[in-house]
């Protein structure tokens, strides 16, 4: 018998870490339903840690690090809109330039703030997410998960029956679909296909920044001049996949991989599973080059439902 | 309904659209559009139809020239433009979103029916146009479900929804049986009625003849003149079209050869698209020495598919294919063509041509293994190559500085002469054609059309696949009429009436 106490911390752990990849993965559904991918996602992820962290202890305030780290990944995000949409050159080059790029700059800059604020890392605490804890029904076995977790993982549940309410229903998401399957047609019917790239390429920039900032604010607080997400972000490419560009099936997605980070751990303190420990680390990622591998191949990708125009940059003539 | 009739609604004045490149697809072009006429723009392929509806419609950017809409002087940005003074296109090639349904298409982009949107509504009111102008249409289908005529209508509710005045047809007809032509033309005479303006684009003769009121014919990025169908024929079109006296008949002999022994039998052959779906569906017939079995259907009826699998490119899942008496349902490509088989394949530049390598490696190809172009089964004999090439030249009339030159510089009429060249060399006994006369000049399809006549008279089996219903009668000993996958039945040229193959070709007969 395992005891329900230990399932219930196993479920809340679960949903802590699978929102940091549900959030990144909404974003890039979004992008990529316009006709944009963004292999830039781990890069980007990686600045909006490092700015989430370090505003939100300057500010001592959580909220304002997300803010902060939204618009900065989102600027940035600017970049590759701007080169593969006006630019017109290669999604895939572009996305690695932004990934190698948002590595290095998030590392130096933790490196930075680590040497100059580190006093500031005594108000870890005051900034940190803590789980809400709604008293007796937190005790519910299994279901009781659900309510001792922190305001994060309830706006990305949201957020994701939101974007596909936006995304199937809605004016707006019909316009980005019909961009990211046919743009010569979105351009015919009069919409401004730039401006709709533009727009999803930039919102999935500030979605991958609050990832970034909800790694660190509600995950593992700390000021390490190291790589911190380490292949979430690739995971999340991955998972944009698994969910056939669906913001539903993200969330299956993305607490089945946040379960799996966390099984090695659990796992590790059992005697008779922990020779299979680096088995399970390796699944995600394994997985991971499953799929990008399924993504490269374009006849399963249509297969799989993917935006016919996904990759293709546009122009009228 | 402000403006009276023969007011002029659109005026295009002396266009000019240069693409990169070069092309001067547009060379200072005036052109004029009044209130309830149905105006052809007549040209041939290449002509500059196209640009110069687009231009209309704000996709390209004219280099010069003025563009003035019911009285106003307008600069069209982008369709949203156009769209505003109430102009509609409906594209050569359909630009609709094929996984999307038809009203999701239909309403792309408009704001009428709220920000979440209320597709009921707008079901609702297609269904009332579609009733009005007798489309038969489902709102709730899914694009890719229909066929190219019925997609056509949902091009054309597109513009009606979008308010449109100014309707732009661009080849409406290509891609429509004669049953659905006429019907067509029924719906934009009514839309003539209701004062509307038509602008329609066709390359051929009789139609434009047919359905318009004035005709302007375009010739190499000029105007060449507009006339009125009633003061002019069919021959002096073709003389503007063209630029010279056109042949409308190639004489053709009567079967030569009789040979009681097929070259090429089909038997219940299933082949699959690249979607996975049955593209081919148990088809069976057999080619005779010294006959043309032509291949009518409307595009993307199987076709390319069936084509594809005997030439073996491509794997049946059923049936079997015999060449000369061999089984060859599963054999490769080269094994096919050892057994003297050309194929004239659809797209020229990808399947039929190495477009960066030059003329003499293009002519060369699938004989480059044969003495005595080869010295040593390895080595090219040079000397031995560029006579080949030459002499090959000579014969096709290939125009091009030498044969040293990319073939990606050829034109189209040009490429082509260099695919028959090599295919035709060593005198094949099974010819298989798919649309070889697509987007060729009417000198280059007559051309085309003579050599694929003289290679029947010579004794060689011929499959002719094509969409053109003039060029199938003029060629074909027997018509083969295929429908959605299906051979709806074989007929002899000189037994069958256009009607009846139209019919045919839109599933409504079978034979
Ligand atoms: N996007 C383009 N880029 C370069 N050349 C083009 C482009 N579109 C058309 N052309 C060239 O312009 C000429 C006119 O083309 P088009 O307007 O499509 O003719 P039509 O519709 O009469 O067949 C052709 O020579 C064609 O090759
Ligand atoms: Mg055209």
């Amino acid at each position: 018998m395992v005891d329900p106490i230990l399932i219930n911390k196993f479920l809340t752990s679960t949903l802590i870490v699978g929102t940091i990849y549900l959030i990144a993965t909404l974003g890039e559904v979004v992008a990529e339903r316009s006709g944009v991918v963004n292999l830039g996602l781990e890069g980007l992820m990686e600045i909006g840690a490092t700015i989430g962290i370090i505003v939100a202890l300057l500010t001592v305030n959580p909220w304002i690090g997300f803010l902060a780290a939204m618009g900065t990944c989102a600027l940035v995000a600017c970049i590759h809109a701007f080169v593969t949409v006006t630019l017109r050159l290669n999604q895939f080059a572009s996305g690695l330039a932004i990934y190698i790029l948002g590595l290095g700059l998030g590392v130096m800059l933790r490196e930075y703030a680590r040497s100059v604020y580190a006093p500031l890392l005594l108000k870890i605490p005051e900034v940190r997410l803590y789980p809400i804890g709604v008293p007796i029904l937190k005790d519910i076995p299994i279901i009781g998960a659900l309510f001792n977790v922190n305001i994060m993982v309830y706006v990305g549940i949201a957020l994701s029956i939101i974007l596909w309410f936006i995304l199937f229903k809605t004016r707006i998401g019909l316009n980005i679909r019909s961009v990211g399957e046919n743009p010569a047609a979105a351009d015919a019917a009069g919409i401004n296909v730039f401006r709709v790239r533009y727009y999803c390429v930039i919102f999935g920039g500030a979605m991958a920044g609050i990832a970034g900032a909800y790694l660190m604010l509600g995950h593992t607080p700390q000021i390490m001049g190291a790589p911190i997400v380490l292949g979430r972000g690739w995971i999340a490419i991955a998972l944009v996949i698994f969910s056939f560009w669906n913001p539903i099936r993200a969330l299956f997605g993305a607490f089945l991989f946040g379960g799996l980070e966390l099984a090695y751990y659990w796992l590790q303190s059992i005697a008779i599973f922990r020779s299979y420990v680096p088995l399970l680390i390796a699944i995600p990622h394994i997985t991971a080059i499953i799929l990008l591998t399924i993504m490269s191949i374009e006849a399963l990708r249509k297969r799989l439902g993917a935006p016919a125009a996904l990759g293709i940059p546009y122009s009228r003539e | 309904m402000s403006t009276p009739l023969n007011e002029t609604v659109v005026l295009m004045k002396d266009i000019v659209k240069t693409f990169p490149g070069g092309v001067v697809a547009n060379d200072h072009i005036t052109f004029d559009l009044k209130r309830g006429e149905i105006h052809g723009l007549l040209g041939e392929n290449g002509a500059g139809k196209t640009t110069l509806v687009n231009i209309l419609y704000g996709l390209y950017k004219p280099d010069s020239g003025e563009i003035y809409v019911k009285g106003r002087r307008v600069k069209l940005n982008s369709p949203r433009d156009a769209i505003k003074l109430g102009i509609g296109l409906v594209p050569q090639h359909f630009k609709l979103v094929e996984v999307h349904t038809v009203v999701e298409n239909i309403i792309l982009g408009l704001k009428e029916y709220g920000f979440i949107l209320r597709i009921r509504e707008a079901e609702e009111r297609i269904r009332e146009l579609a009733r009005k102008y007798g489309f038969r249409i489902d709102p709730k289908a899914k694009i890719w479900q229909l066929s190219m005529g019925e997609r056509q209508y949902v091009e054309i509710m597109k513009a009606l929804f979008r308010n449109a005045d100014i309707l732009i047809l661009d080849e409406p007809t290509t891609v429509l049986t004669p049953q659905e032509t006429e019907q067509l033309f029924k719906v934009l005479k009514r839309m003539k009625e209701e004062g509307k303006s038509i602008i329609f684009i066709t390359h051929k003769l009789d139609e434009a003849l047919t359905i318009c009121d004035r005709i302007t014919v375009l010739r190499k990025g000029r105007k060449i003149g507009t006339v009125t169908p009633d003061k002019v024929t069919k021959v002096d079109l073709a003389r503007m079209m063209v630029g010279r006296e056109v042949l409308f008949r190639i004489s053709k002999s009567k079967m030569k050869v009789k040979a009681e022994k097929p070259i090429l039998i089909v038997e219940n052959l299933s082949v699959l698209s690249d979607k996975g779906v049955l593209a081919v569906k148990n088809v069976s017939f057999s080619v005779y020495p010294g006959e043309i079995l032509g291949i009518a259907g409307i595009a993307g009826s199987g076709q390319e598919e069936l084509m594809e699998a005997i030439a073996g490119l491509r794997k049946p899942v059923k049936g079997k294919i015999i060449i000369k008496g061999r089984d060859v349902t599963y054999a490769s490509p080269r094994e096919i063509y050892e057994l003297n088989v050309a194929y004239i394949p659809e797209d020229r530049i990808r399947t039929g041509s190495l477009p960066n390598l030059t003329l003499w490696e293009n002519l060369i190809l699938k004989h480059h293994r044969r003495k005595p172009l080869v010295k040593h089964k390895i080595i090219l004999n040079f000397k031995e190559i560029f006579k080949f090439a030459e002499k090959r030249k000579r014969e096709f009339e290939i125009v091009a500085p030498n044969i040293f030159v990319p073939a990606r510089t050829l034109s189209g009429g040009n490429l082509q002469r260099l695919i028959l060249a090599r295919e035709l060399t060593g005198k094949p006994d099974l010819i298989l054609a798919v649309y070889p006369t697509r987007g060729l000049d009417v000198g280059a399809t007559e051309y085309v059309r003579k050599v694929l006549l003289r290679e029947r008279d010579r004794g060689a089996a011929i499959v002719l696949v094509s969409e053109e219903l003039d060029e199938i009668f003029q060629l074909s000993d027997r018509i083969a009429v295929i429908h959605n996958g299906e051979l709806m039945g074989i007929v002899p040229t000189s037994q069958a009436t256009v009607e009846e193959i139209g019919l045919m070709m839109g599933g409504a007969l079978r034979r």
